[in-house]
């Protein structure tokens, strides 16, 4: 079902239950390929958010090709796109991110990357 | 004034109707009645957390539909009285201006009952822009469409063929008139359906957003009744004014009554099968499938299939 929720109690902020939640659904495919998204606004209005909180979540899924926008027409899940691609791309990205904000050398990130292939 | 006896008695009673009705949207028990009547009919729950919502928002669609179909209606007999020559057809501008007034008059109320923001906690939301065709079916969707196109089309070929027959000029008029009316019904339908879709509806739970669909739904389609109908009229008054011309002998009258008949029963046959394949139901099947499964409206259609 295409359905978001978002819980301002969460500690998760709004803009990436956003991201998160459209970038699953582009993913399993309920956002199929040609799905025209709400407006910044509509959603915004919808959700009880700040127009620049869903912009920014907008933003960044277009960053890694997972949605794009057409001008005026609106933003869409592009018909040529890779979804599970983008999102492990988008998921390598931010493993990195992490390990480096942890400090952890990029010898020791590869070795915990295998252990976590290997289970 | 120029307005047939039997269309004023109509008339007054439409408004006796109307304010009775309006009065009683006022009412609470009728309010809750009217809201359990369209649980019933939609196939949603109506629980504690969309119940005021949905019966705030179904007494001020009600409202509006009551006096946009007033409004409607005195603009129906306001051109019957306008016009110098009159024909035994033109009685119908009354029901077009009528059926016009109720389909604008609650998509007015629907964009006036504002969905009220909840004050806090989680929200939910759909993650894709909805269209008409998620709310109305294809046959009200496109038939609609359709229906105006081939009214415009036969009023046209009507007013063609018989311009050389003075006697049925004030029914080309007439034909004319009603196909007119079917363009501006679906324009009202393409215009203020779409004002209707882009209304937010903030909602705290699944319930509450699945309600605000129910609502659109039921107005999208009062808002296409209009254009569908006056469409059928069209058709149906086009063929009857060309065989009235251009046949004046038995066989071709017999043509001339049977071609109307046929569309009316076609229309007739078509209506009935729309109606039951649940078309109020519509929205829950595209966009609330597992409700639609659980209760059953999904399983009833596919077994139809």
């Amino acid at each position: 079902m295409t359905l978001l929720r978002i819980d301002p109690a969460s500690p998760t902020p709004p803009f990436e239950q956003l991201r998160t939640q459209l970038l699953a659904q582009i993913h399993d495919g309920s956002l199929g390929p040609g799905a025209r998204l709400p407006t910044v606004r509509r959603l915004a209005d919808d959700l009880g958010l700040a127009p620049n909180t869903v912009a920014r979540a907008y933003r960044e899924l277009e960053q890694i090709g997972a949605i794009e926008t057409r001008g005026r027409h609106g933003s869409y899940v592009p018909l040529s796109s890779d979804a599970t691609t983008n999102a492990a791309q988008e998921a390598a990205a931010a493993f990195v991110a992490r390990l480096r904000a942890l400090g952890i050398p990029e010898s020791q990130a590869r070795d915990y990357l295998d252990a976590a292939l290997r289970t | 004034m120029n307005v047939p006896l039997p269309l004023l008695v109509i008339a007054l009673a439409w408004i006796v109707l109307a304010v009775t009705l309006a009065t009683l949207t006022l009412v609470p028990r009728y309010r809750a009645w009217r809201a359990r009547g369209m649980a019933r009919s939609v196939g949603l729950e109506l629980d504690d957390s969309a119940r005021p919502m949905v019966e705030r928002a179904l007494a001020t669609r009600e409202r509006g539909r009551l006096i946009g179909g007033t409004v409607g209606l005195a603009l129906g007999l306001a051109a019957i009285a306008a016009r110098p020559v009159h024909d035994d057809l033109d009685q119908w501008f009354t029901f077009a201006g009528c059926f016009i007034g109720i389909g604008v008059g609650t998509a007015v109320g629907a964009i006036l009952a504002r969905p009220r923001s909840p004050e806090s906690g989680p929200r939910v939301a759909r993650s894709r822009e909805v269209t008409l065709g998620d709310y109305l079916t294809p046959l009200e969707h496109r038939g609609a469409q359709v229906l105006v196109l081939l009214a415009v089309v036969f009023a046209l070929t009507a007013a063609v063929l018989v311009a050389g027959f003075e006697r049925e000029q004030p029914r080309a008029v007439t034909t004319l008139v009603i196909a007119g009316f079917a363009v501006a019904a679906l324009a009202a339908r393409e215009l203020i359906g779409r004002a209707v879709l882009a209304q937010r509806s903030p909602a705290s739970d699944l319930s509450r957003l699945a309600w605000e669909d129910a609502q659109r739904a039921d107005t999208l389609a009062q808002l296409t009744l209009a254009p569908l109908l006056l469409g059928g009229l069209g058709v149906v008054f086009a063929a009857l004014t060309a065989f009235g011309a251009l046949a004046p002998t038995l066989l071709s009258v017999v043509i001339g009554t049977a071609i109307p008949l046929v569309l009316i029963m076609g229309f007739i046959a078509v209506t009935a099968i729309w109606a039951s394949r649940s078309p109020h139901r519509h929205f829950l099947r595209v966009l609330w499938p597992e409700i639609a499964v659980a209760n059953g409206t999904m399983h009833r259609e596919n077994e139809q299939r």
